[in-house]
């Protein structure tokens, strides 16, 4: 049960605990200062583990969304580290949040949205339009770990659902994958954030989000194309948390990373639910 | 023109038409009659079969001269068909095949070695998952001849078979559990008009 080809164990307990762990050996090794501002990069990190568990490392240059993958996030994570030993606010900061989503989402669909400019193309521009706005979010708000954590944690476990009723385990693991870490992330930054969703953190988040997006959207024959719209919105609900639940102090920190994820929830829910009523009908009803 | 010069005239003309190389001829392959299957391990308890049921493309070959055959082979990957609707859809998945990104496998073969009477080893490109390599099938030739109820078309059938390591196409995912080495099982028949 609990072997490396366990899926449970290669998207569950892999970036799990890669992510707890190595947290907080950053902080212990880095300090305060340093180490606090780079504890985000071990995120990217339990991802790439979580991939590598999964199909182990793949050649390069690689062939295929799913090769792809391993790569989008590898360059998004080096990028996002270079800006945080940079200037973790700066342009390059900005740079890697707005371009990370898009990028993946155009080396893995422009092809094929060049091919199909409905739907494929369009599914490809909104997810590049909408992971640059929520880089760009996410980016300004980054000191809120745990809000920006919670609703990544709702969308990657969303997408990992959608992916696993239309029979694409290997998206659902991946998606699994990235929640998993988050939540690893999350655990030293409940009810306190600690630290900051730095932009390795976010690089390899939205990388994964957008390249993960695209491939259930063009490549999953039995997902409907546009039927993960409603995922789109969770990235911008991070603000409501700071409008509905006002004040500093430990509770009303903890409470508004709760309200930011139950708000994502809904919009979840309709994604799972799109997906679900708009699968084609089973032609076996026996599982494998 | 003397009839010595006639005699020689024509036993030239024998002798360069006798030079001539027999030409292979150009069949299609006929799918109805022509299955592309593979087995598989899974997770070492028992093996899983398939197959596609969509395949197309020629085969160049003179029973005189083997060597000089040639084959091409097309496999719609999404008719990919293992008796189980939810497992071919997973099949069809970028977890697999993916079949939306990478519709076709193909096979051009660039070599041919005669092993035997009626064997070959047929060495060709195979590309799979946008991923090109070099594999060698072992083939036996079955036979050539008209259908019994059809003297206007010409027969021919092979069945060929190998191994390939789908980890080298970059089909990576359930290594460990779902086997990476796959055989390949094509029985064939292509035909042409004798008209």
């Amino acid at each position: 049960m609990f072997t490396l080809t366990s899926p449970p164990v290669q998207s569950g307990l892999i970036p799990l605990l890669t992510a707890l762990i190595l947290v907080g050996l950053v902080r212990l090794i880095g300090g305060s200062g340093r180490g606090a501002a780079l504890a985000g990069l071990v995120l990217a990190l339990a991802v790439l583990a979580s991939y590598w568990a999964t199909f182990r490392v793949p050649a390069f240059p690689p062939v295929g969304a799913t090769n792809k993958l391993f790569y989008i996030v590898l360059i998004a994570t080096i990028a996002g580290l270079t800006a945080d030993l940079v200037a973790r606010e700066g342009w390059a900061g900005r740079a890697v949040a707005l371009l990370a989503g898009p990028f993946a989402a155009l080396w893995i669909g422009a092809e094929k949205g060049l091919e199909a400019p409905w739907p494929a193309g369009v599914a490809v521009l909104i997810v590049v339009a909408v992971t640059a706005a929520a880089g760009w979010r996410y980016h300004a708000q980054a000191k809120r770990s745990s809000e920006i954590g919670a609703s990544i944690l709702v969308l990657c476990l969303a997408m990992a659902a959608c992916a696993f009723m239309s029979n694409a385990a290997s998206s659902a693991q991946l998606a699994g994958g990235l929640a998993a870490a988050t939540g690893g992330f999350l655990l030293w930054n409940w009810p306190k954030a600690r630290f900051v969703f730095n932009n390795a953190a976010l690089g390899a988040a939205l990388a994964l989000i957008g390249g993960l997006a695209v491939q259930l959207a063009l490549f999953v024959p039995k997902l409907e194309t546009l039927a993960l719209l409603p995922l789109a919105v969770i990235p911008f609900l991070v603000p409501l948390g700071a409008r509905l639940v006002k004040g500093s102090g430990l509770v009303s920190q903890g409470l508004r990373s709760v309200v930011v994820g139950l708000l994502c929830v809904l919009p979840a829910a309709a994604a799972v639910l799109i997906v679900f009523l708009t699968l084609p009908e089973a032609t076996s009803s026996s599982g494998y | 023109m003397t009839i010595r010069t006639t005699l020689l005239a024509t036993g030239a003309a024998a002798l360069a038409m006798t030079a001539i190389p027999a030409f292979a001829a150009d069949y299609v392959i006929d799918d109805t009659h022509t299955q592309a299957n593979f087995r598989v391990s899974h997770l070492g308890y028992s093996t899983m079969w398939g197959r596609f049921n969509e395949e197309s493309g020629t085969v160049s070959f003179d029973p005189a001269n083997p060597a000089d055959a040639a084959v091409s082979i097309v496999i719609d990957a999404a008719s990919i068909d293992t008796n189980h609707g939810e497992r071919d859809d997973h099949l069809r998945s970028p977890d697999f095949f993916n079949t939306a990104e990478f519709p076709e496998i193909t096979f051009q073969s660039t070599s041919v070695e005669v092993t035997g009477d009626n064997t070959a080893k047929i060495t060709g490109d195979l590309t799979m998952l946008g991923v090109t390599k070099s594999v060698t099938l072992d083939a036996v030739y079955n036979g050539m001849g008209t259908y019994p109820w059809d003297d206007t078309t010409e027969v021919v059938g092979f069945d060929v078979s190998g191994i390939i390591d789908r980890t080298e196409f970059g089909m990576m995912y359930g290594v460990g559990g779902i086997g990476t080495e796959i055989q390949i099982d094509i029985e064939l028949e292509a035909t042409r008009s004798l008209n």
